[in-house]
């Protein structure tokens, strides 16, 4: 009897202890880093759904969309939140010139998921499917978003399983863009003799086996259409660790006061919106962090120059005297007083404000009303009885899309809006839901005026295919502006290895847009990754692979 | 009783062919499916020729629709236009989705509205039937999506401050959770007392002048006269007739409540028919926008056959044989 | 003379309206004796239903009030028993017959449920099928043929004279003491009215029920009753046998009510109707009600005074309300000439 009884007590105290010591030591300390907790489920609410998951085609380039595809299939460099290119998939990176040649070395770890190594016959495949051109014929899809630097490979010599050259026929810049993560490496073994343009739509499966693949942390397990896609930890993982959690989940929440609502009350564990008024309250909610920075994003208004849009807008001197009817500071005040202070007008679309070689050309449009007033009237436009001008009897009208269900640019409208009818400008809104704005209207050129981001990369190469001309490399020219001139300067740049010599070229051109104005750059947007305090390893990166760049290091701590 | 149930489903299947053809006419004919290949500038007008050609946009009317009805009736729907996604699986969902969320509804209102409606008639003028007539008029006036708003940040606060999850402020259901049906429970609740609110403002209002009108008939004050006791005469004989003119209200009201759907939907995030019907017709691509109305078209003909029924249940002067 | 089976004494009723108080029943006084029929005479506000679904209770209290006055029925007084008590007495000791049997029967509800409701309220103990063999005989009473058939049937599929049929088969399904026919043929046309009529009579042997006939139409009451009470303003102004107040009315709104019939052996081109209409019953003058439309009263003073109280004339079973009423002795009905009194 007594002894059962000292035992019992001996064993209660030992548990105590080991309790205590358990405890005391899951603590989070300032000095040691707390320990890993491997497992559990992190519910990360997006604000869109994308249309499909195939991002290398137009129909289904969306941000949202390329974050999962981060997170399964990486690249050869992954962008660190400082800008600079760290080494994933290759181990090593050759750069030789005369002629340009670029070597990689895949690193001999690398795999798929169904234990078929990551090899140069991947590299290979992707370039022949990027220079593919029956993709933009088919119907669906919307043809492939960007082959800029690809299509200047013209010799590819496989060494060995794990190593491949290319060559190239003239010097491309921004030869580190190419085969990055979200698509940019495709499976061979998996992809090879199907219809490019019908895989990856609704989940991203090898389409031979039905089964989910991929090269990186995370497989798409599920998606379930309308309300959340879930991804589970890849067990075949080649990297230095398995990701810690078992699956990360994308909660679709189309209305950027219920992501809030619900991020507050722990519906979510982390939300990456939009900069939106309501976030200033997040900063001081108990229990959130939030980290903000400013990465290659800007907002910006695309004026269309083709057959859909207005006709007028054709003309340089309304394009110019459009932006100087908007007072870009008004806007930034109003929005951005409270979230981000510092914030300043954007000039330059190419090279953003906090990158060295920013230089400011499009200020010189900057708002002026007497000089917006003068400049249209001196190409014989009449003030109408209703403060709108006509120019040769048509009405400076122009339908203004964004995108539905975002206050911040809805807010942003209502100011640009009146200030433009002051003016002499009438904007109408054309707002939509963001998968029909950008899975429909956006490359069919159906609108007038579309204020939306771009979310580039740091190399300037990214821009060519933006504001070439669409015959020219303008693969994601949806504005449909052409300067020869500018487009040439583009190009150049894109084949200047010297980093100086570069930075002339491309804001020469850069110049050149300022006067033409295209497009109307607004600012460079902040992101804000905002996420529980047991939420550890994420870290917010302006690029366009956003926080999910490092998404195998998070874990939950609780 | 059977037979006019059959007699009934006969009558509708030209009215659902009627309507199909409209729909056709008026969607497919409207949208322009070829829109955004023109501007593609990868594409020649010969390339556009063949695709058209694929699609049988360049066949007449009539063989566009006998093709689609083939489509509609043997593929469920056909497959979208644009990416070639099926629509039927898409529109199931959200079909559904939304029915579950309106039905509740539906119930809920009836029940806590026919409640209100009858003690404020029986006690007309008295503090409840003030209060309850104070309370539909807020009720009517209210907007819904502000309604849901609100009760938005009232649960998350209130999980901030006690660490007590009652209620969810968005979607359907949470990812795997323990006890589906409660889960379920509480995702729908917000959504739910939003649209209740406005309902049941209009139930009780109605329920209660219906009462008042049978309280004072002939009837009832025979009934009293044999001596009955009040509350079989409220219970018997004053609620089914009052429940009468509620029946029509109830039926005009369940297409509103379909549109009043709309919103709340897009403010919890709900997967439902009225997020369904918005994309689609932004999108131009008549393929679901043709499926969603004839599935409403059906759901229609289908609940206005169960009022009928109801009615011809309550009122023995409107049978049918 | 047999005790009376109901004593109404000082019976004042009001309703509170927009307008004022309206005294329906302002001061009513009469008997019921076991066994007979008692016609109640008057037009449309004279207050002759008030009174009787005072008795019943079926007055709502806001607006209505019942002021004074007692209704002993069978040694209790009627007004101021408990609900429950009430509800006992309703259907069951005192029922009551309808004017519009078509909205007087609940539409959803059959015939028979309807007509068993009222036996089983007040017989809990009976089975079901007691009941129905109980309700079918009561229809094949009251002259309604196949009435197991029509036991399942809907108020609207009877005809207005079965529907009245069966409200009267209602009523006396307990055998009520005390039975109260308002106005139970207005609704009807003449010839079902002659047959409801029988239907009536028929009840009334069954069951030897006391009966209160109120109506507008004289040659009903000289059919059925007994005795008549002739109503005006909410006052009774005369109270006598039937044979006495046809053949010697000494009120003279009674003989204006006689001498309004349309008669057939006298060949006549105009109607004679009483001339002036009702007064309001809201803040009543004093004197006597019927004065401004009075040929007796010729404009004289004692009329505008004093109100007439009920008083016996020639025998003490005859009432009547009239300060002048020994003028009236002689007078031949219909032998009136001028139109006489002025409208107020």
């Amino acid at each position: 009897m007594h002894r059962r009884r000292l035992w019992l007590v001996g064993a209660c105290v030992l548990a105590l202890t080991l309790g205590l010591v358990a405890t005391a030591s899951a603590r989070p300390d300032h000095a040691a880093a707390a320990k890993v907790k491997v497992g559990g489920t992190l519910l990360f609410g997006a604000e869109q759904e994308p249309p499909c998951l195939n991002n290398n085609l137009n129909d289904c380039n969306n941000t949202w969309g390329a974050y999962v595809s981060e997170m399964v299939m990486p690249g050869i460099y992954t962008i660190l939140p400082n800008f600079s290119y760290q080494l994933k998939l290759a181990s090593k990176v050759d750069l030789q010139l005369n002629p340009m040649r670029v070597t990689y070395h895949i690193n001999p770890k690398a795999k798929w998921s169904d234990g078929k190594p990551v090899s140069s016959a991947d590299l290979v495949f992707t370039l022949k499917t990027t220079l593919d051109t029956s993709i933009d014929k088919a119907p669906s899809g919307g043809g492939w978003v960007s082959r800029t630097g690809y299509d200047l490979i013209n010799k590819t010599k496989v060494i060995d399983p794990k190593t491949v050259q290319f060559t190239f026929k003239q010097p491309f810049a921004g030869w580190k863009e190419l085969f990055l993560g979200a698509l940019g490496i495709l499976p061979a073994h998996a992809l090879s003799g199907q219809d490019y343009t019908k895989v990856f739509i609704n989940n991203l499966d090898n389409p031979k086996t039905g089964q989910p693949i991929g090269s990186g942390p995370f497989l798409v397990k599920n998606w379930a259409k309308g309300s959340q896609l879930t991804l589970i930890r890849n067990p075949n993982y080649w990297g230095p660790h398995k990701a810690y959690l078992n699956s990360v989940i994308f909660r679709y929440l189309t209305d950027s006061n219920t992501e809030i609502q619900q991020v507050k009350g722990g519906e979510v564990d982390a939300i990456y919106p939009q900069p939106q008024l309501p976030l200033a309250e997040l900063r001081t909610t108990a229990g959130l962090k939030v980290q903000s920075s400013l990465g290659a994003q800007f907002e910006h208004i695309d004026i269309q120059l083709g057959p859909k849009g207005n006709p007028l807008a054709r003309n340089p001197w309304v394009r110019r005297a459009l932006m100087m009817s908007i007072d870009r500071r008004e806007v930034l005040k109003t929005l951005f007083s409270k979230l981000n202070p510092s914030l300043k007008p954007l000039d330059n679309v190419i090279y953003l404000s906090n990158f060295p070689q920013y230089q400011a050309h499009f200020n010189k449009w900057d708002y002026n009303p007497k000089k917006a007033a003068s400049l249209l009237e001196s190409h014989g436009c009449k003030k109408g009885g209703d403060g709108i001008y006509s120019c040769n009897g048509t009405r400076l009208s122009f339908s203004f899309e964004s995108t539905k269900g975002n206050q911040l640019r809805e807010l942003a409208f209502q100011i640009i809006q009146a200030r433009a009818k002051a003016n002499g400008f009438d904007l109408t809104n054309n707002f939509k839901p963001s998968n029909i704005a950008f899975g429909q209207d956006l490359t069919a050129g159906t609108w007038d005026l579309f204020m939306f981001a771009w979310s580039g990369t740091p190399d300037p190469q990214g821009s060519t295919a933006i504001w070439s001309c669409p015959n020219k490399g303008g693969t994601s020219n949806f504005m449909n502006y052409c300067n020869t001139r500018a487009t040439a300067l583009l190009h150049q740049g894109d084949h200047e290895l010297d980093p100086k010599k570069r930075a002339a070229i491309v804001n020469a051109a850069d110049a050149l847009i300022g006067n033409d104005v295209p497009s109307v750059p607004l600012y460079q947007k902040p992101t804000f990754l905002v996420y529980h305090s047991y939420v550890t390893g994420m870290r917010d990166n302006a690029t366009n692979q956003g926080p999910f760049y490092n998404a195998e290091d998070w874990w939950l701590n609780k | 009783m059977l037979t006019f149930i059959a007699r009934r489903l006969l009558y509708s299947i030209p009215v659902l062919v009627a309507a199909s053809f409209l729909i056709f006419v008026f969607v497919a004919l409207s949208s322009n499916p070829l829109a955004d290949l023109y501007s593609n500038t990868h594409l020649t007008p010969a390339d556009i020729k063949v695709i058209a050609h694929a699609k049988h946009l360049d066949a007449s009317v009539f063989e566009r629709y006998w093709l689609w009805v083939q489509d509609a009736v043997l593929h469920k729907f056909g497959n979208n236009l644009s990416n070639g996604d099926p629509v039927w699986p898409n529109l199931e969902r959200v079909l559904w989705h939304t029915i579950e969320l309106l039905v509740i509804v539906l119930v809920l209102s009836v029940l806590i509205g026919v409640a209100i409606g009858i003690l404020s008639a029986i006690r007309q003028y008295s503090i409840f039937d003030y209060t309850a007539t104070t309370l539909s008029f807020i009720g009517f006036a209210m907007p819904v999506f502000w309604l849901a708003l609100i009760l938005q940040v009232i649960f998350t606060n209130i999980y901030l401050k006690w660490h007590l999850r009652i209620f969810y402020t968005a979607q359907l259901s949470s990812d795997n959770p323990k006890y589906w049906l409660l889960d379920r429970i509480q995702h729908l609740a917000l959504p739910v007392i939003a649209l209740c609110a406005l309902s049941v403002a209009g139930y009780s209002r109605y329920m209660r002048a219906s009462m008042l009108e049978v309280i004072n008939s002939d009837y009832t004050r025979t009934a009293r006269a044999k001596g009955l006791p009040e509350w079989r005469v409220i219970g018997k004989h004053v609620f089914r007739n009052a429940l009468i003119p509620l029946t029509t209200q109830i039926a005009i009201d369940f297409g509103a409540l379909f549109a009043g759907a709309f919103v709340t939907e897009q403010v919890f995030t709900l997967d439902g028919m009225g997020h369904y019907f918005v994309v689609a017709l932004t999108s131009g691509d008549p393929y679901p926008v043709m499926a969603w109305l004839m599935v409403v078209a059906v759901m229609v003909i289908i609940f206005n056959l169960i009022a009928d029924l109801v009615y011809g249940f309550l009122d023995p002067r409107i049978r049918y044989d | 003379m047999p005790e009376p089976l109901l004593s109404i004494r000082n019976l004042v009723v009001e309703f509170a309206t927009e307008d004022g108080i309206v005294q329906a029943v302002d001061g009513v006084t009469y008997d019921v004796f076991p066994g007979e029929v008692l016609g109640i005479v008057g037009e449309s506000g004279s207050g002759k239903s008030v009174s009787t679904m005072t008795l019943l209770g079926l007055i709502p209290q806001p607006p209505g009030k019942v002021v004074s006055g007692e209704a002993i029925f069978d040694g209790r007084d009627l007004l101021k028993l408990s609900k429950k008590a009430m509800r006992d007495v309703r259907g069951s000791e005192v029922a009551m017959v309808f004017q519009d049997p078509m909205t007087s029967l609940n539409p959803v509800l059959t015939i028979g449920y309807q007509l068993g409701e009222a036996i089983k309220v007040h017989h809990k103990d009976l089975k079901d099928g007691q009941v129905k063999q109980k309700v079918i005989d009561l229809l094949r009473l009251v002259g309604v043929p196949n009435p197991e058939r029509r036991y399942e049937q809907y108020p609207h599929e009877f005809s207005g004279g079965m529907r009245q049929r069966a409200m009267i088969a209602m009523s006396i399904s307990n055998s009520p003491k005390l039975l109260i026919a308002d106005e139970p043929t207005t609704a009807l046309d003449v010839t079902i009215q002659a047959q409801i009529l029988e239907v009536l009579k028929e009840a009334q042997a069954e069951t030897n029920a006391a009966t209160i006939l109120i109506t507008h139409d004289l040659g009903l009451v000289a059919e059925l009753a007994d005795r008549v009470l002739v109503m005006y303003a909410g006052k009774v102004v005369e109270n006598g046998d039937v044979h006495t107040i046809f053949s010697n009315p000494r009120h003279p709104y009674t003989i204006g009510l006689m001498e309004s019939l349309p008669r057939v052996d006298v060949d006549e081109e105009w109607l004679r109707p009483i001339p002036g209409s009702p007064p309001s019953l809201i803040n009543r003058p004093p004197g006597c009600p019927f004065h401004p439309r009075c040929f007796l009263s010729q404009g004289r003073e004692r009329c505008r005074t004093d109100e007439p109280p009920l008083r016996p004339i020639d025998e003490s079973r005859h009432k009547t309300a009239c300060h002048f009423a020994e003028e009236l002795r002689d007078h031949v009905i219909g032998s009136r000439r001028e139109v006489a009194g002025t409208s107020t």
